[in-house]
């Protein structure tokens, strides 16, 4: 029963900031369909939903967005969020991140004074900055889809991926600087931190062809 | 937008010259210059008409210079030529593009998707996010312009030409590796051939091979001739009838190339870029 409660709370505390998003930003873009670019600061999915916000794309305008901060809830707090989308290149950064400080105990379960992700040309890196789950510090250069698992009081396994790096099937790769996936009341949590989608590497381009001579002719400096 | 006809002014120098290495400069009317030197030139026949601007469905791009061989485009950014021969990536606007002084900035000339001719290449020198900068086969000399990225097709030439003009040698790279190197004929001292980065911007075949079978325009100009043969003073690789010219400084610009060297030079794609120095 007591677990219950806890779990209880936690979702309600998950729920809160919902709406309060969901003001904040109507809709979650699309990603731009293609090849476009795309980038959002945080996102959650499972029994909390949370769109993406900011999200950019660069098919749209404008192609960067910043927000101070979400509106006051008990899980999420930060100091700006900012992202950005052009053709081949987005990139997001979350800074003074806390995630369900009063939900879960006195202390943030994670806590980042910053965190980035850039993709480029396909290629991406993330940048963390003094992050903290559960006051265990995290590795700031992180090589690729790196993952931890640290046990919270009252939610058992966080599991947190830094620096994840997907290729898509559309030929773009997404960058997140972290994920936190946790189990809630048997469904899967996932928020995502700092996201940058862009085009797959345009690095590979064919050989160019050999010229035909066009029959015409200059008069050049002999 | 400059051209032909506005570059060569009364009392303009002309130069005109013969296949036989000999050269003579003449001042005279442009009308009459141009007409005698189409004639007599051993260095080109008929200069081009450049294309009206196909810059079609935007009226905004339309009006502004397109960067050709005839155009001497003002508020263009220089290269910097920081590495000579780039990565090798090359590009061709499939249809006109805007090119802007700097990335971001307001379109300041059109790139056209073809050029004498055959389809536009020029080589890709720097990069930023959502941009691309490439060199400019118009004056001034080391002319570049930012391109909004996606709107070409790119490719990768693994081909890199060098040419020394104090040596009068040239050299052929394909993935750093050495095709050839050979002597060549480079400008003459009053007409040097302009040092710097510039690339293959074309690949003509004259209908009258009066010195060569084959012209390959370079991005290129004259510094000392604004006009040559009625043409826009355009730098060019070639062929020379006479063996003798090569390992001179006789030209008025161009570089004369031996036959193989030629041949060689046949099969490296447009947009491939030549580092020239002194």
């Amino acid at each position: 029963m007591r677990k219950h409660l806890k779990y209880g709370a936690i979702v309600g505390a998950l729920a809160a900031p919902v709406a309060v998003a969901a003001i904040v930003v109507p809709s979650a873009s699309a990603t731009g369909g293609g090849t476009a670019s795309s980038a959002f600061g945080i996102s959650a999915s499972g029994l909390l939903t949370i769109p993406q916000t900011p999200s950019v794309s660069s098919g749209a305008q404008p192609s960067t967005k910043s927000v101070a901060s979400l509106p006051h809830n008990p899980l999420v707090q930060l100091s700006v969020l900012r992202t950005k989308a052009v053709s081949g290149h987005s990139e997001a950064s979350v800074v003074d991140l806390k995630i369900a400080k009063a939900a879960i105990s006195p202390k943030a379960v994670l806590s980042a004074k910053l965190i980035t992700a850039t993709c480029d040309g396909g290629a991406g890196s993330s940048r963390l900055v003094d992050v903290r789950l559960a006051g265990h510090a995290i590795q700031a250069g992180a090589s690729p889809n790196s993952r931890i698992t640290v046990p919270v009081q009252g939610l058992g396994g966080v599991q947190v991926t830094v620096n994840k790096q997907v290729h898509n099937a559309d030929g773009t790769t997404t960058i997140t600087g972290l994920e936190l996936a946790v189990q809630a009341l048997g469904k899967s949590q996932v928020i995502a931190i700092s996201s940058a989608t862009c085009a797959g590497a345009p690095a590979a381009p064919g050989e160019a062809p050999r010229p035909s001579p066009v029959p015409s002719d200059l008069p050049v400096t002999g | 937008m400059s051209n032909r006809s506005t570059r060569a002014r009364i009392g303009r120098r002309v130069m005109v010259h013969t296949p036989v290495g000999g050269s003579r400069s003449v001042m005279m009317g442009a009308v009459a210059a141009v007409t005698l030197a189409t004639l007599v030139t051993g260095c080109g026949g008929k200069s081009q008409d450049h294309p009206s601007s196909s810059a079609a469905g935007n009226p905004a791009i339309g009006k502004l210079p397109q960067a050709t061989t005839f155009a001497n485009l003002k508020n263009v950014a220089k290269d910097s030529g920081a590495d000579a021969a780039g990565n090798g990536t090359v590009a061709h606007p499939t249809a006109a593009v805007p090119v802007s002084a700097t990335p971001g900035g307001p379109p300041v000339a059109t790139l056209p998707d073809k050029e004498l001719g055959g389809p536009t290449w020029v080589p890709v020198v720097e990069t930023k996010p959502g941009w691309q900068r490439v060199l400019l086969p118009s004056r001034p000399n080391g002319a570049t312009g930012w391109i909004p990225a996606g709107k070409m097709h790119t490719a990768h030439s693994p081909y890199v030409v060098k040419v020394d003009t104090s040596a009068r040698r040239l050299s052929l790279l394909k993935s750093g590796q050495s095709l050839g190197t050979w002597t060549v004929a480079v400008g003459a001292p009053k007409t040097p051939t302009p040092a710097g980065r510039t690339f293959i911007m074309a690949s003509l075949a004259p209908a009258k091979a009066t010195y060569s079978p084959l012209i390959l325009p370079v991005g290129a100009h004259s510094e000392s001739l604004d006009t040559f043969g009625g043409g826009p003073g355009t730098v060019a690789f070639h062929g020379w009838p006479q063996k003798s010219v090569f390992g001179q400084a006789v030209t008025h610009g161009c570089i004369r190339v031996p036959a193989d060297a030629l041949q060689q030079l046949a099969k490296v794609p447009l947009g491939t870029p030549v580092s020239i120095s002194n």
